[in-house]
């Protein structure tokens, strides 16, 4: 179950439309590496996790994506709000609007649409983990790709936020795959799947 | 009305996220550290001192949280406040 509350995680006030950027932004939503996937495949890794502690930290990562979807969403939408078609025009936000009006749409910044085959739920508590931090460290490099693009302060700075969560998610899930294989045979982490084979 | 109100609204809310947000990143810690007191006690002091900022914020803008919804009014609370990415919030 969950509670929507009315308040993003972080604060966005952006003043100047910029269809350019929206449409490099949209792929932290959307795209590979974005939020929804890290959000479904969080959500989607726990049944698998016999490991409470482990459970908790995707119930709860899993939960805050969601968060910091609603903040680049929020990004996009304010930076495309009350535009015309004459300010559209030319710029590589026409395709998009074409499709989508100014409504917002899980794509990555080339277009492909959000896809569950960027993601993967395993089964597996060590492979899963790994893919996880591997996931944090993808999209961390993405909004540092996103940053070297961005010259207005009122987007860099959530984006900013969204960038130092990735690094803090990949310590904790480090913490995680940690707690995993201590409760593994050390000659074994990477032989079996601790959550369905009997044998350790 | 207006300017003053919105002043308030706002700076309450900054305060609701900056509290907010501690508490999701202990979360996180404690959920790997459950062991730790310094954070659980910090985690159920910040717990206590934001419930009463909320229930301030709730009286006086309208339910952040939708099980807040209501408590007074014949109209339905929920979609009389801006919605958070409309900005300014």
């Amino acid at each position: 179950m969950w509670s929507y509350e009315r308040r993003l995680q972080y604060p966005v006030n952006i003043k100047q439309t910029n269809p350019e950027l929206a449409m490099v932004i949209i792929s932290q939503f959307g795209g590979p590496d974005g939020e929804l996937g890290a959000s479904m495949r969080y959500l989607s890794q726990r049944y698998a996790m016999k490991n409470r502690e482990v459970a908790g930290v995707l119930t709860d990562i899993g939960t805050e994506e969601l968060a910091h979807l609603e903040i680049v969403c929020a990004i996009v939408h304010q930076l495309t709000r009350n535009l015309t078609a004459e300010q559209i025009e030319g710029t590589p936000f026409a395709n998009y609007y074409v499709d989508h009006t100014v409504g917002i749409w899980p794509q990555a910044a080339s277009g492909v649409p959000w896809s569950a085959t960027t993601i993967q739920s395993k089964g597996d508590p060590i492979t899963d983990l790994f893919e996880d931090m591997a996931a944090e460290q993808k999209a961390r490099t993405t909004y540092d790709n996103i940053l070297r693009l961005v010259h207005d302060h009122d987007v860099c700075d959530p984006i900013q936020f969204l960038r130092e969560r990735e690094i803090v998610h990949f310590q904790r899930f480090g913490e995680s795959l940690r707690m995993i294989q201590d409760d593994l045979d050390s000659k074994n982490f990477y032989a079996f799947n601790p959550a369905f084979d009997k044998k350790r | 009305m207006g300017e003053k109100n919105q002043m308030s609204r706002s700076e309450l809310l900054r305060c609701i996220g900056k509290i907010s947000f501690t508490m999701d990143d202990l979360r996180l810690f404690l959920d790997t550290h459950p062991d730790c007191s310094e954070a659980i006690e910090k985690f159920n002091k910040l717990a206590e001192e934001r419930m009463k900022l909320v229930c301030k914020y709730e009286v006086e803008y309208g339910p952040m949280n939708f099980y807040n919804n209501n408590v007074c009014g014949e109209r339905w609370r929920w979609v009389n406040a801006p919605w958070p990415w409309e900005g300014e919030c």
